[in-house]
């Protein structure tokens, strides 16, 4: 069963976000960055929990549709000539991911388990390939893109503390809408499928379908989790759609808890400040993360989520 | 063999070279209790997969409500009316007693868009439940059900998704002496609104129950009757090699 905050914890969750949204009162600006940087890993990695932690589904194509969201921006700057509006850019590169999503879901949903891990592994692979070997996004190095329009022109100065709640507030958005639609008779149907398949099937559920359905939704949030990175970093390459992408939400995942809701946003925020930390005491970043990882699943069955009740 | 609800003609299947269900052909009537017996191995539980649609036959046709779901999908026959329950225990344990049964019961009812609305206590699931004594347990988390009372949960969802059959895969296995008369009774009353296959190993459970019942000899029919008929047969005192019947 996917839990969700409870109410005390949904208060801790406010007082997280009132506390990442002054940062730019007391923090450095690279800290202010980096917290835009954990926000959006916490956008992306809630997208999969719809896959894995709801439907049981563990996917390698989700680095894909993140970044053919970010690479939506690319693609309309391109087409108008200049910084597309942020209400065009925004629904744009949900819709780009989740077509991508429905594509690759139709087929690659018709295995299971293992066989759909490498099915998706092959797809967003790809996807990848062809942005990184074809001249369509600009080519393997990656390009610099115009930030899409918000309402009023943000001056230089006021860039990372904007964007920084500019990101909160959609991470705040999609755990809203995930929360209501897990209570949802089809968030209810997901569950079931990933307690029971087989029994769903027997009782007249259109599993297939259904899942179909959480793909091309999960799809299209990474989508809109990527073009937050496009607009934050105004900076789109190749490596935004690998699967080493999907490897690391699938950490924060982990890391964070698959049976509560809210956790893949502790797991982003946990394993970039890991990340970070490792980065300040030695060149060996990977080793302490992968130890800090390592050391938390072992130690924590129900990540830092906790146990679900 | 009009007024079957479900009919079965002619099915065999194969499993590489091993003829699981050979030639077999049945019908189901509302308010009939049509009971399948027969030694282990003797392919009840692969007849209940076919009719289910779990697997394809290799030969043979499936008829439900007169229409032709040989090629229909499981899914798509337990939406036309077929409803059925599994040998081993087969529910949601994470899951309520009731959310359980809600999800039969949404499966039924619920399509498309309609899905985004907020789950609502359904009336078909506390139907079901009621009928089969679940209802003081709605709120308690399936896997902490004993065993019998998860037996009759499995019942509890087949019913909720309102079908027109049900096919019961040994509803009674596991069970003690004590346990089995309830549940024996509630099956027999589920035929009066149901056409229900049956698939047992009580003989007294059987004898006693059923209107119809089907003996099954390595995959195919040896005899089908009433149960005076069937406790007559001489083949059927063979098959059961020697031992008494009923």
């Amino acid at each position: 069963m996917m839990t969700s905050a409870g109410l005390r914890g949904n208060l801790l969750l406010a007082l997280g976000s009132a506390v990442v949204a002054s940062m730019p009162l007391w923090a450095m600006p690279y800290h202010v960055q980096l917290a835009s940087t954990a926000l959006i890993g916490g956008m992306f990695a809630l997208s999969l929990q719809l896959l894995v932690g709801a439907t049981g589904l563990v996917s390698l194509a989700h680095g894909a549709f993140f970044g053919l969201g970010s690479y939506a921006v690319y693609l309309l700057s391109k087409a108008l000539g200049g910084a597309p509006s942020v209400f065009l850019s925004l629904p744009g590169a949900m819709l780009l991911a989740g077509t991508a999503a429905a594509m690759v879901g139709a087929l690659a949903l018709r295995t299971q388990g293992f066989f759909f891990l490498m099915t998706t592994l092959a797809f967003g692979q790809m996807l990848f390939f062809l942005f990184h070997d074809t001249p369509i996004g600009g080519g393997m190095d990656g390009v610099f893109i115009p930030r899409p329009d918000l309402i009023w022109p943000v001056p230089k100065a006021w860039r990372a503390p904007v964007f920084l709640w500019l990101n909160l507030g959609v991470l705040a958005a999609m755990y809203a809408g995930l929360w209501a639609l897990m209570r949802t008779m089809f968030g209810h149907a997901l569950l079931g499928i990933r307690a029971n398949e087989a029994r769903m099937r027997a009782m007249g559920h259109d599993v297939q379908r259904l899942k179909l359905a959480a793909f091309i939704t999960a799809g299209a949030l990474a989508g809109a989790a990527g073009h937050m990175a496009a607009l934050t970093d105004a900076f789109v390459s190749p490596e935004l759609l690998g699967w080493h992408r999907s490897a690391e939400a699938l950490l924060m995942v982990l890391l964070g808890g698959i049976g509560a809701l809210h956790g893949p946003i502790l797991g982003a925020i946990a394993l970039t400040v890991i990340q970070e930390l490792g980065h300040l005491i030695t060149e060996r970043q990977k080793l302490v993360e992968g130890l800090a990882i390592l050391l938390a699943v072992l130690l924590l069955r129900h990540g830092l989520a906790g146990r679900s009740k | 063999m009009t007024g079957a609800v479900l009919r079965a003609e002619g099915l065999t299947r194969r499993f590489g070279g091993i003829v699981a269900v050979s030639d077999v052909s049945l019908a189901l009537e509302t308010g009939t209790l049509h009971a399948v017996i027969g030694p282990n191995g003797a392919g009840k539980s692969t007849l209940v997969n076919l009719l289910s649609g779990d697997i394809p036959p290799s030969e043979g046709r499936i008829f439900l409500g007169g229409q032709d779901v040989t090629a229909a999908p499981d899914w798509q026959r337990a939406r036309a009316g077929l409803g059925r329950t599994f040998q081993r225990t087969n529910v949601m344990r994470g899951m309520t007693v009731r959310e359980n049964a809600r999800l039969g019961a949404q499966a039924a009812q619920v399509r498309g868009w309609g899905l985004l609305r907020q789950p609502v206590i359904e009336e078909a699931a506390e139907t079901a439940l009621s009928r089969v004594g679940l209802s003081a347990q709605a709120e308690a988390v399936a896997g902490t059900l004993s065993h019998g009372m998860l037996r009759l949960l499995e019942i509890a969802i087949a019913l909720a998704g309102q079908p027109k059959v049900l096919l019961l895969d040994e509803p009674l296995a596991g069970m003690g002496v004590e346990e089995t008369k309830p549940i024996a009774a509630l099956i027999r009353t589920l035929a009066d609104d149901h056409a229900v296959l049956l698939i047992e190993h009580d003989m007294d459970v059987v004898f006693s129950t059923a209107d119809r019942i089907t003996v099954m000899v390595e995959g195919r029919v040896l005899i089908e009757g009433p149960p005076e008929t069937v406790r007559a047969s001489e083949a059927v005192q063979t098959a059961y090699l020697g031992r008494e019947v009923g």
